[in-house]
């Protein structure tokens, strides 16, 4: 019932795990069906004072088929959760770098941590609250017609369709304020990840006491939230509790009124309606849940449909045979138009440019962060859109402004750059980098930990970490954006020199003097327009 | 009993935050326990009306009924409402010690761990409390009645309708919570791996793209989720088919089976009190298969918790200095990390109306330092003196007041530049806020997301803070680093004027020579610890 209409038709859950989802649905509608069977066999033994030989083999084989399709639905939500773990993989791999940003993130957190593990309860609870609970009763009103007669199961009918409709009611009222819940909480969620992330900043800037001003913002609106959802909780919970002893009173009443006087024949009735009345709890608490899964299903289906990059594909995929990068009329948003270089392999390129004219973005656009709005650029004369991503990367190493570090050791985060290496090529770069000093001071050396991400690394350690991820790569392209701005002089010339040495092409951005990286070409951003100064060293070499 | 409870799950720490809640809780417990009265009584009457089929009983039952539904909202009320405010006043706790914790006792924890800590392990913990009142009344009173009254109805062969829950019991108590130690540790580890994962990938997307799939935090999730899945999968395989039997044996039909088998000869109301009491202990069975595993997730969440705020945190006093313009001064500090001695015995005085740099090779310690200044940081041995007062010795609102430090991390918050300044500046208007911006050599709509800002433009929005800001001392870490020199030298140059006019103190940790000469004072930082004071 509910549940067809959750899953939006453009669902991305894999076929083979909503045909398990199928096959688990069906053995729930067997199990009430039995059930259902077993009671009334009760019920009829009863009155005639049977031997209780039919009630226990009908109770044996609703037992051994609940069994199996318990197990059945244990299995296949492992199975749910994993298959759909591997599409979310998927998704991230794909998705354009722009599309990273804040809310993106925190439902991904929120997806990855509750939303799938949620989804594992589908076959084994929610297929069960779903169609295994409505469908006893109305099994049941078979049954109580034919032990008690048709008026009786009649009156059952109206009284469990009216105490469902208001258990529904109820529900409703209940989920109305939980798409609300669902919105303070993501908000609540938001806050506290810029609390974690921000922590020195918040405490730096706003003080003590102010440091937590935005983040109980928050959650004063959730909890505003929340209380209402509690007065609305309670009335539910009242509404609910009469509903569930409606129907009962009403046959009750019933059978008074009608003067029913066989003692076993009342009990056998009592016995079917409260069975039938005792599932309408269980589906009014299924609100709470089937909210939760489709808003988990709906970040699901959007999390999993991401903008994507264009890819060749892989028959029309070619490999770059020299490393020459051509911008061709290149033009991006408002930051540049119509940039024409070409930049010959083993080149020292140097990009100039205000703060904020867009070097980073140059930088990206070389890595295929994003596609140039306007012309194209080509690596060995291919445009880098008909280079399969995982090639182009391939020849590329680059440092980030933010020198990102990852919390492990030393080793793991340079190791990156070349998942073979071994430890004492690790070792190797870390020292080229500049880093033996660090190496030194610990007994660990290069296994030594760098703490929450990098927190235990100095701003210069962090950027030292960054260059020997990408000296580890050996790739015959460097990118470094404002890669050693955070270095003394020395270690800086070091590191320059030890770049030199290598012969990769180099494009780097950089704030500090210039002269370190022996430019033979300069691209300056100004006023929209990429000026190319080339110094004729390459020539002379 | 509450106290009881309260006394075994929760520290002291917690009880700060508990204890306004304790009398809701325990009126919304008696409430629940007088509804599952009430509704036992209905079902009594119930049987008195088998026997003698009159209207009283049906009245009793129905007034019965209503009254136990009213109070069972009630305390449901009461009992969620109690909890929230709990929950509401530790939450702020936690988050409130966080800020006061030294920034290596920060560091130790994990940024998911911490995470956990404000958000999950608050949530589970008022899970626990929420439940704890009705579980009592599920667990203890309602059998108890309910077999007693069985047990006078119908005899002690009643009891044996109570075996497929016993049975059913066996496997949560016993076999499951065997497997579960095992796994369930293991299953909430790879959890934390995925989330750290995800949170890795799309905070470092730009180096992990980069670095590919095979190696990095990708693929570190997707050796995490298929741990988890295969886990999962060896986990539900073993545990599968008894947690099947046990949940088919809570089925009514296998107990109406028994029941039946055992009552069929007794009189109708012998036989009504088995049938409608015999799923005494299944109901409660029940309620262990939704899991108490929330009782030890809330134990642990409390012993989380309990640990944290036992964190010492940056000690302050009570002396309040006000608005006074002091001397910053560094009395033979000592950094100690692990077994290396940093900073030996640094002595330094910072003259008002200054600017001073501190220079040095990387790693020598420069940002523990400023840190250490800024009352961030705790020293191994030595004092930070503002005048003649100890920095610990001072309120911690009027350190914040005399002190302002601007960490290294560039970091504007996901929100207009209006809202970063106004973390400062909350009550500063627009044209301060410009002038502010002005003097960082900035030039940036106020409306604007801060963090789509280029690098630059967000160090100037963060130096602009410090034209807003009364402190009277400024400790800035590398505050340039992403500036060209001609910005970053006029910067400056508008830092030392500043400093000279309104008499402020700056001390900027730098690597730029350059720039340094146009601070008033250059400090050297050197290895073993000796120190190069030199006046420019």
């Amino acid at each position: 019932m509910t549940y067809q209409n959750t899953p939006p038709s453009k669902s991305n859950i894999p076929a083979r795990a909503k045909y398990r989802l199928y096959r688990v649905g069906a053995g729930w509608v067997l199990v009430a069906a039995l059930e259902a069977l077993t009671y009334t066999v009760l019920a009829l033994s009863l009155v005639k004072q049977a031997p209780p030989l039919g009630v226990i083999s009908a109770a044996i084989v609703a037992i051994l088929v609940t069994v199996i399709v318990t197990r059945a639905g244990f299995l296949s939500g492992a199975q749910l959760a994993g298959d759909l773990y591997s599409a979310v993989g998927q998704s991230l791999s794909k998705a354009k770098l722009s599309w990273f940003n804040d809310q993106h993130r925190t439902q991904l957190t929120q997806l990855a941590e509750r939303g799938i593990p949620g989804f594992m309860s589908i076959p084994a609870h929610q297929l069960q609250t779903f169609l295994h609970t409505p469908l006893v009763p109305l099994f049941l009103i078979a049954g109580i017609g034919i032990v008690g007669g048709a008026g009786i199961a009649l009156i059952s009918a109206v009284s469990l369709i009216s105490a469902l409709l208001l258990q529904f009611k109820a529900q409703n009222r209940l989920s109305n304020s939980d798409s609300e819940r669902y919105n303070a909480d993501v908000q609540a969620t938001k806050s506290t990840l810029e609390l974690i992330e921000h922590i020195d900043l918040l405490r730096s800037t706003a003080g003590p006491e102010r440091a937590i001003e935005r983040i109980d913002q928050s959650w004063c609106t959730q909890e505003k939230v929340h209380s209402r959802i509690n007065l609305t909780a309670s009335m539910a919970t009242l509404i609910s509790a009469l509903a569930t002893v409606f129907p009962l009173a009403c046959v009750t009443i019933y059978l008074v009124v009608e003067g029913v006087t066989q003692p076993l024949l009342i009990l056998g009735l009592l016995i079917l309606i409260t069975r039938a009345a005792a599932p309408l709890g269980e589906l009014a608490l299924a609100g709470f849940a089937i909210n939760d899964v489709k808003s988990s299903i709906r970040d699901y289906n959007q999390l999993t449909n991401v903008p994507t990059l264009p890819e060749p594909k892989p028959e029309n995929a070619i490999s770059p045979n020299n490393y020459n990068f051509e911008l061709n009329h290149v033009g991006y948003l408002d930051l540049f138009k119509g940039a024409n270089v070409e930049i010959v392999q083993g080149e020292k390129v140097l990009i100039n440019g205000v703060s904020g004219s867009g070097k980073s973005t140059l930088l990206g656009l070389f890595l295929r962060f994003d596609d140039p709005n306007q012309g194209h650029i080509s690596l060995g004369g291919i445009n880098l859109q008909n280079i399969s991503y995982d090639i182009l990367i391939q020849h590329i190493a680059y440092v980030a402004q933010d020198p990102i570090i990852f919390t492990g050791t030393l080793a793991e985060n340079i190791r990156l750059g070349n998942p073979e290496a071994s430890n004492s090529e690790v070792e190797l770069f870390a020292r080229q980098a500049q880093l033996s000093e660090l190496i030194d001071l610990s007994g660990d050396g290069i296994n030594q930990s760098v703490g929450q991400k990098g927190s235990g690394l100095s701003g210069g350690e962090r950027q030292r970490v960054a260059i020997a991820r990408a000296l580890i790569k050996k790739a015959p392209i460097l990118i470094l954006d404002e890669a050693t701005s955070a270095l003394d002089e020395v270690t800086e010339l070091n590191i320059a020199q030890q770049i030199q040495a290598l012969g990769s092409t180099v494009i780097v951005v950089t704030h500090t003097d210039k002269k370190v990286w022996h430019p033979t070409l300069e691209l300056t951003i100004d006023k929209q327009r990429v000026n190319v100064l080339r110094h004729h060293a390459l020539e002379s070499r | 009993m509450i106290n009881k409870l309260c006394q075994y799950y929760v520290t002291p720490a917690l009880m700060l935050a508990l204890r306004p809640s304790l009398a809701k809780l325990t009126l919304g417990t008696l409430s629940e326990i007088f509804a599952a009265m009430a509704k036992i009584g209905a079902l009594l009457c119930l049987i008195q009306l088998i026997d003698d089929l009159s209207n009283q009983w049906v009245y009793g039952a129905i007034g019965l009924w209503i009254f136990s539904a009213l109070l069972s909202s009630l305390s449901s009320w009461l009992v969620h409402n109690a909890e929230s405010l709990f929950s509401a006043r530790l939450r702020r706790q936690v988050a409130q010690h966080l800020t006061r914790l030294p920034s290596k006792t920060l560091s130790r924890y994990g940024d998911n761990q911490l995470r956990r800590l404000v958000s999950e392990d608050i949530n589970t913990l008022h899970h626990m409390v929420a439940h704890l009142p009705s579980e009592f009344v599920t667990f203890a009173i309602v059998p108890v009645m309910s077999i007693t009254i069985m047990l006078n109805m119908a005899g002690p062969i009643a009891l044996l309708t109570l075996l497929p829950g016993l049975i059913a019991s066996l496997y949560y108590l016993v076999f499951l919570p065997r497997f579960a130690a095992k796994y369930g540790a293991e299953r909430m580890n790879i959890m934390g791996e995925i989330v750290t994962a995800v949170n890795d990938y799309t905070r470092g997307i730009r180096v992990n793209r980069v670095y590919g799939t095979q190696s990095g935090a990708l693929a570190s999730y997707h050796g995490a989720t298929q741990r988890f899945t295969s886990g999962i999968i060896k986990w539900v395989g073993s545990v599968a088919l008894p947690a099947s039997i046990a949940i088919a044996l809570l089925q009514a039909v296998s107990t109406f089976a028994i029941t039946y088998s055992i009552a069929y000869r007794l009189s109708p109301s012998a036989m009504a009190s088995v049938f409608f009491f015999g799923l005494a202990v299944v109901s409660p069975v029940l309620k262990l298969g939704h899991g108490l595993d929330y009782v030890t997730a809330g134990k642990n969440a409390a012993k989380n918790i309990g640990k944290l705020l036992k964190q010492t945190p940056i000690s302050c006093g009570n002396v309040n200095i006000g608005s006074k313009t002091l001397p910053l001064q560094a009395s033979k500090i000592s950094v100690i990390n692990d077994t290396t001695t940093i900073i030996d015995s640094f002595t330094h005085r910072f003259p008002t109306g200054s600017c001073t740099a501190i220079m040095g090779p990387s790693g020598i310690g420069k940002s523990t330092l400023l840190r250490i200044l800024a009352g961030q940081e705790v020293p191994y041995s030595g004092t930070t003196m503002l005048g003649s007062y100890e920095l610990s010795t001072l309120t911690e609102m009027s350190r914040h007041m005399a002190i302002r430090y601007v960490p290294q991390d560039i970091a504007v918050l996901k929100t207009t530049v209006r809202q970063n300044l106004q973390l400062t500046a909350p009550n500063a208007c627009d044209s301060e806020f410009f002038d502010a911006l002005a003097l960082a050599e900035v030039d940036i709509n106020l409306d604007y997301d801060a963090s789509l800002l280029s690098g630059g433009q967000q160090q100037r929005g963060a130096l602009a803070s410090i034209f807003l800001n009364q402190a009277s001392i400024f400790l800035l870490d590398e505050p340039t680093s992403a500036l060209d020199k001609k910005t970053a030298l006029s910067i400056m140059q508008n830092l030392t004027e500043f400093a000279q006019k309104e008499n402020k103190t700056i001390v900027m940790v730098t690597h730029d020579a350059e720039l340094a000469q146009r601070a008033d004072f250059i400090l050297t930082l050197q290895k073993n610890a000796q120190l190069q004071d030199e006046e420019v």
